[in-house]
């Protein structure tokens, strides 16, 4: 992909000139943060008992989110690509809501289904379970807003691969699981884990969904950006440094995500 | 294994029936959309017939009666591989792991699936190949991996669909020698568009037009003495039909006499078929003088380009010229030349 300098771009100045503008307003706000920052007092500022219980928390919950969104994405995308069935155009609108959702919407919209007045609160109500204003609401709040974003980027990738591997594969005599297991994931393992990467950072970055379902108890449902958000009246100072923070670990995984997708696609081979 | 399917897809009216004996090799021939692609992924379980049977080495892979209990078999409990245009190796397997997937998928330990896969590669003379990835392969080297692997899963049954089409002209004649030696004693059907890997590969030929079986027979019955023109235009032949009335061959469509003296077994009255190669049919502006040369007059159509030599094509005959000729032709295109042929190179049945 080396590109030679001085080979035809045919991209007009002005077009470099407005993305030059918006490249800017992008990093622009960061580099504002940065030089706020109160670099004296960073690491006992980050090292605080509360700030590392919501780093804590949100790595927990983000992790254990992106898990559920894997466990119950995957299939998603699998029957949504490779099945044909009534209602399925609609079907997939209605699951890629959340994507569009106000998150402050979508936490009411839990509350609702898990909360003790909800849906499905009586039932678990029975078992003895207590969801919302738990960590189990975070989430459930988390994994709400991150799985269409498993989702949309796998169903994309089963597309575009197709099914004409999975056909010979089952013309060799291997079972549907079989198919999946050795021929599907491995063939999309990078959009897999884009898309975890990508619904990672979107429940560690979580915030309305989760303040409406699950309140803001510290240590137990006060993940980080709810910390930055109920610092920053308080001690803005925490607030910087939290959030830079959070800017750094977005920033590793971009690249890691990015370096995985590469290493992990099938197709550039040895040769390429 | 022996092989019969009957099966009857209404929306793209293709109503098929086709037998295999153990060890047969059938070539089905026919144009885009007669019902061939339909054909075969019937047989593989990738498209349902709207009803039909199919049974291979005594089991059934589908029984769809109009009415009464359905079976169907999916795709990787029938023991039918199917050997496509494009090879399709899994990219992220090494052609090793590609070939021993059938036997993995069939159960058997990983070590013993690698040693049969390897004794596979021996037979298709890719074995120095065993480690790379397919993105490192050539088409033709893809291609062999590709028999190997269909033919590591031991099927009962193979399939190819027009497993030369997508190949340079110069790696498709390994690749079909290579075939010939793996397909004898082997179940097949091979779809094609190819004459040469009808007669090279087939024991049996099945025209297939309009989704309806039109002819079939040895590939000799088919295309020495073709009884369409749809044969004869696979055979690439040249077809005058017509009827005996006296020592002419009186052609209706379009109107043509033809004066013959060797009428072999051909009775007065009868329909009759001459079958000739454009190559052995020329072109002259006047009518020629030699008296063994059988003559015909008709408006030139056009002419058409066919790599070292051009095609110059009437409604009655065809005949194929070199490029110089075709030059001093060009001018002449739309009215009556003479085409004229050795009726000793011809074949009258």
């Amino acid at each position: 992909m080396a590109r030679v300098s001085g080979s035809y771009s045919g991209v007009p100045r002005w077009v470099m000139i407005l993305a030059a503008v918006g490249a800017a307003f992008v990093l622009l706000p960061l580099v504002a943060m940065v030089l706020r920052v109160n670099w004296a007092e960073f690491v006992p500022l980050i090292t605080s008992e509360s700030s590392v219980a919501a780093l804590l928390l949100s790595l927990r919950t983000s992790l254990a989110a992106t898990a559920l969104c894997v466990i119950f994405g995957v299939p998603m995308a699998l029957v949504l690509a490779r099945t044909d069935f009534w209602g399925q155009k609609v079907l997939r609108s209605l699951v890629l809501l959340p994507l569009v959702l106000p998150p402050v919407v979508g936490g009411i919209a839990l509350l609702y289904t898990f909360g003790r007045r909800g849906l499905l609160g009586q039932t678990f109500e029975v078992l003895g379970v207590d969801i919302a204003f738990s960590t189990t609401a975070v989430v459930i709040a988390q994994t709400f807003v991150a799985l269409p974003f498993l989702v949309l980027s796998l169903e994309g990738a089963l597309r575009t691969v197709g099914t004409r591997y999975e056909v010979i594969g089952a013309t060799l005599g291997a079972s549907p699981t079989t198919v999946l297991r050795r021929i599907t994931l491995p063939l999309v393992l990078p959009a897999v884990l884009s898309g975890a990467v990508l619904s990672f950072a979107r429940a560690l970055g979580e915030f309305g969904a989760t303040l409406t379902f699950a309140g803001s108890l510290q240590g137990t449902t006060r993940t980080l950006p709810l910390e930055i958000y109920l610092q920053r009246e308080t001690d803005p100072d925490t607030a910087v440094a939290l959030s830079l923070v959070l800017v750094v670990v977005a920033v590793l995984i971009v690249t890691v995500a990015h370096r995985t997708g590469r290493a992990a696609d099938p197709r550039a081979g040895a040769a390429s | 294994m022996s092989f019969s399917v009957d099966l009857h897809v209404i929306d793209r009216d293709v109503h098929l029936q086709l037998q295999v004996a153990p060890g047969e090799t059938v070539a089905v021939l026919g144009p885009n959309g007669a019902g061939k692609s339909t054909l075969l992924n019937a047989i593989a379980g990738l498209i349902r017939p709207d009803s039909g049977r199919c049974e291979l080495g005594g089991s059934i892979l589908f029984d769809l009666p109009e009415r009464g209990t359905a079976t169907w078999r999916p795709p990787h409990q029938r023991g039918v591989a199917l050997l496509a245009q494009e090879a399709l190796l899994f990219p992220h397997l090494t052609v090793l792991e590609n070939v021993a997937f059938g036997p993995r998928s069939a159960g058997i330990p990983a070590s013993q699936a690698r040693e049969t896969a390897a004794g596979w590669l021996r037979e298709v003379d890719a074995e120095a190949l065993a480690h790379r990835k397919p993105a490192e392969l050539s088409g033709g080297q893809a291609q062999r991996v590709a028999v190997a692997r269909a033919l590591a899963a031991h099927p009962g049954l193979l399939l190819l669909d027009e497993p030369m089409a997508a190949l340079d002209v110069s790696v498709a004649p390994v690749l079909r020698r290579m075939l010939r030696r793996v397909l004898t004693d082997r179940s097949a059907v091979i779809v094609t568009h190819d004459v040469l890997d009808a007669y090279t590969l087939a024991d049996r030929v099945v025209l297939v037009e309009g989704g309806r079986i039109v002819d079939e027979g040895t590939p000799a019955e088919v295309f020495d003495r073709p009884r369409s023109a749809f044969a004869a235009g696979l055979a690439g032949l040249n077809l005058i039909t017509g009827i005996r009335r006296g020592d002419t061959l009186v052609v209706d469509e379009p109107a043509a006499a033809l004066a013959l003296t060797d009428w072999s077994t051909i009775v007065e009255g009868a329909p009759t078929s001459l079958a000739i190669r454009p190559s052995a049919v020329t072109v002259s502006l006047e009518k020629p003088v030699a008296a063994d040369r059988l003559a015909v007059q008709a408006k030139m159509i056009d002419l058409e380009p066919r790599g070292d030599f051009v095609r110059v094509r009437s409604a009655l005959l065809s005949a194929d010229v070199s490029p110089q000729e075709a030059a001093h032709l060009d001018a002449m295109v739309g009215s009556a030349v003479w085409f004229s042929f050795d009726p000793r190179s011809a074949t009258v049945y």
